[in-house]
């Protein structure tokens, strides 16, 4: 079930009317949000459910061993060869398999391996990672074990965030299932803001983006160079709106309901060095990576080189959890490479004298060269990309003006929002200015067909 | 445990109060939903012309069909609903059996409000929805025996079908053979009760060519997004301009069908919903019994369709319904089963008008 489309509104209306009517009986307000998650997320394909209540089970399980156990460690090897067996089949399988299979034929052997075809569960990786992230928890008392399995299986399920994040802590999320949740005016009203600026960012202009980018990366050769770079920078916004739209409708949906989502996005494309991004760019899933490879790496407290290590390493693993595949690999790599090469923005540094404007474009810049790998399916189809760009090539010069206005208008506000001058975009007129142009433009641009959030395939 | 993390609500200045969010989203609601359409039907110019019929390129354009049939209706005495077999697929637009009867009387008295494809259960949609200014009139329906030929075109069959016009079709009334989404269903149903999606919908079918906006201002980048919609229109067909070629040319073969008993008929029961709701509206409603080209059935499908016909009839006079039996032509003016070449619209013509059921002034 998508957020932009009636059938969740009729969901969501359903199952708001009984979370409110239950909110006095903390055991039915559970069960309904657990009921209300295993519909939204089986609506899809029921099969889903399976490898979902099994990683639920097990971690909850988990979690007690190891907080109230005498092998402790044993219980977490369960948690961490249960979830990340169930990931790796479903999803890197097929990859594994494809590579030895490369290997094997490179090798000489006649030796075949059986093929599989096994659907993909959406969000696995988010829910995996979010249940993961719990047990880790208990071990290293972060966090507290859970000794209600309803209040443990809403947590890993709640529908606002199951498909595609925020990755949420066991330490945010269980204590507020534990209260009563308030659902005051402020909460609806916070709630509905967010979701109408999510679903602008998805149903307006990443579709409209994506129009775009399928048109010219499907028929590379006929574009100019200056429609291919164009393509590249609308990607950057495209998997942006996207993804950023669907984590505001998460927020907004989860908000109505009383709960606290983190932030998973904030104005990335105003960073002004690579670690910058990554501070703002799916925060709920590089602060997982920090927290739970980074860090028990040793981080940043190490020599020089091995910082180097644990960051591409980290960056690596990233960019597979993204997908199973080279690409998103290269990737990872190419954000590790960034994040060890690029010159630190502190104030007394020389970098950190170069314009901030200046900074913010030359990063944006890298990471729109990065997002080429990201998009493109092989690492020469990404390469022919940034040499159509470069090359001066001539051919068909599509330049969309409005869209392209509608974006700049954005990306200046995030940059003013970023900035000191903020309070310009809080005074009354330019927010409801604001709020009234997008209300307009969805209904002039949403609808049609509707694009698939690009994440749910991760 | 786990420090506690300052909770940031947004990262864009973009949170409302309600008072704030009342204060934009009624007079936008207001100003998109009611506003904007209201102007816009006010300001666009619809110029019939003289044998109107809905254009094949706007079949589904209901909002549209809405409008061309108020002008229709209050120029027009007689006005004619029904599918392709009257809306003239193999005919000019001076070649229909209205044109045709405008012709011969001298004056227009005559309208086509048929739409290709349109079966009973999509028609009952259409007068419902769209065709509320079709008042005081005489309607006369044509009941095409091709929608009973078979449980698939009655639609009630299970398999999945695709079905002409599903945005008329009831969306929640279970149809077997229909399968839409539920979300497609919803969106069905706001473009059906909501005159903002009808409009929006008709922008898109008569000036963008039914591209969706997102992709046009993309395709037509250095362009006005404006400057397709005209003030003016003329819908008028200009694909279809009629053919002498008779069913024979086209090599199709003989026919079997099992008519589906009208007493078990979602369609027939549909046509005669439709009765009522045009009768409910003032108009003096006939429902014309249609054939199916004899050369083109066996002698049993032939002998079903008689009985079919004198049942259609039986239950329309049972029913108070005036009833037309059209009569049987002859097998070399049809271009195909049910779709009648010129010369076919002409003899029905002239029975309609030999048995008075269509008058001149005089």
């Amino acid at each position: 079930m998508l957020f932009n489309t009636w059938t969740f509104l009729v969901f969501f209306l359903i199952f708001a009317a009984g979370f409110v009517l239950l909110r006095r009986r903390p055991t039915g307000r559970l069960v309904w949000l657990l009921a209300g998650s295993y519909f939204f997320y089986g609506f899809m394909d029921v099969r889903f459910l399976l490898p979902l209540m099994v990683t639920t089970v097990t971690d909850y399980i988990a979690g007690r061993g190891i907080e109230g156990g005498k092998h402790p460690k044993l219980f977490l090897a369960l948690s961490l060869v249960v979830d990340i067996g169930i990931l790796c089949t479903f999803k890197y399988l097929n990859f594994f398999a494809d590579n030895l299979q490369w290997l094997i034929d490179k090798a000489g052997w006649e030796w075949e391996l059986p093929a599989c075809e096994l659907l993909l569960p959406v969000g696995i990786s988010f829910y995996t990672f979010q249940s993961l992230s719990y047990t880790l928890g208990v071990y290293w008392k972060k966090n507290r074990a859970e000794h209600n399995l309803l209040r443990y299986a809403a947590f890993v399920a709640m529908f606002p965030q199951i498909l595609a994040g925020p990755i949420e802590r066991a330490a945010n999320m269980l204590p507020q299932l534990r209260h009563t949740p308030l659902i005051r005016q402020a909460e609806i009203n916070d709630g509905i803001s967010l979701f109408i600026a999510g679903l602008f960012k998805k149903a307006v202009m990443a579709d409209m983006l994506a129009v775009y980018v399928d048109q010219v990366y499907g028929d590379l050769n006929a574009y100019s160079s200056l429609s291919v770079f164009l393509a590249a920078f609308f990607y950057s916004w495209q998997i942006y709106f996207d993804f950023s739209g669907y984590s505001d409708m998460a927020r907004g949906v989860a908000r109505m309901l009383g709960f606290r989502l983190m932030l998973n996005f904030d104005n990335p494309y105003t960073s002004v060095d690579i670690r910058d991004f990554w501070r703002k760019w799916h925060i709920s899933l590089s602060s997982w990576f920090k927290d739970h490879v980074y860090i028990p790496m040793g981080g940043g407290r190490c020599v020089k080189y091995r910082v180097w290590w644990n960051v591409m390493v980290t960056m690596v693993v990233s960019g597979f959890w993204h997908g199973a595949a080279w690409n998103f690999i290269i990737w990872g790599a190419l954000n590790g490479l960034g994040s060890i090469l690029s010159p630190r923005s502190d104030r007394d540094s020389w970098y950190g004298k170069v314009p901030r404007l200046i900074r913010q474009l030359i990063t944006f810049l890298f990471i729109t060269v990065t997002w080429v790998f990201f998009k493109k399916g092989t690492v020469p189809e990404a390469l022919a990309v940034l040499q159509r760009t470069v090359s001066c090539q001539p051919g068909i010069d599509l330049v969309p003006v409005i869209p392209l206005i509608l974006v700049l208008v954005i990306w200046i506000w995030q940059l003013i929002y970023d900035s000191p001058q903020r309070r310009i975009l809080t005074l009354r007129p330019v927010r409801l200015t604001a709020l009234a142009v997008i209300l307009v433009l969805l209904f002039a641009l949403s609808g049609g067909s509707h694009e698939q959030f690009i994440y749910f395939q991760f | 445990m786990g420090k506690k993390k300052k909770f940031v609500p947004a990262a864009n200045a973009l949170l409302f109060s309600g008072r704030e969010l009342l204060a934009i989203i009624l007079p936008v609601l207001a100003l998109v939903l009611l506003a904007l359409p209201a102007w816009h039907a006010s300001w666009e110019k619809i110029e019939l012309p003289e044998n109107y019929r809905l254009p094949y390129v706007n079949r589904d354009n209901y909002y549209l069909y809405s409008r061309c049939a108020a002008l229709e209706t209050a120029r027009s005495r007689y006005l004619f609903i029904g599918d392709s077999a009257i809306w003239g697929m193999y005919a000019g637009n001076s070649g229909t059996l209205p044109a045709r009867l405008n012709r011969i009387l001298k004056e227009k008295c005559c309208g086509n409000l048929a739409i290709d494809g349109l079966h009973p259960v999509a028609m009952r949609t259409l007068m419902q929805s769209f065709g509320s200014a079709v008042r005081g009139r005489t309607v006369l329906i044509y009941f095409n025996p091709l929608w009973v030929n078979s449980a698939k075109y009655d639609l009630s069959a299970d398999e999945p079908f695709t079905v002409n016009h599903p945005e008329l079709l009831p969306q929640f009334d279970s149809i077997p053979c229909y399968q839409a989404k539920f979300d497609k269903r919803i969106g069905i149903l706001l473009d059906r009760h909501i005159r903002f999606y009808g409009w929006k919908k008709h922008l898109q079918n008569y000036f963008y060519q039914n591209e969706d906006f997102k992709s046009y201002l993309i395709k037509h980048h250095l362009s006005n997004p404006f400057a397709p919609v005209r003030r003016q229109i003329v819908p008028e067909e200009k694909e279809h301009q009629g053919t002498d070629r008779n069913y024979q040319t086209r090599g199709i073969p003989v026919q079997h069908w099992e008519w589906v008993p009208l007493e078990r008929s979602r369609q027939w029961q549909a046509l005669l919903d439709t009765v009522k709701i045009l009768r409910g509206r003032g108009n003096r409603v006939l429902v014309m019994v249609g054939t199916i080209n004899p050369g083109l059935l066996d002698a049993e499908t032939l002998a079903g369709l008689r009985k079919l016909r004198q049942q259609a009839a039986a239950d329309l006079k049972q029913k108070g319904i005036e009833p037309v039996m059209l009569p049987e032509v002859k097998a070399e003016f049809y271009a195909d089963a049910s779709h009648l070449l010129e010369s076919g619209y002409a003899q029905v013509a002239e029975f309609l008008l030999k048995g008075k059921i269509i008058c001149g002034k005089q």
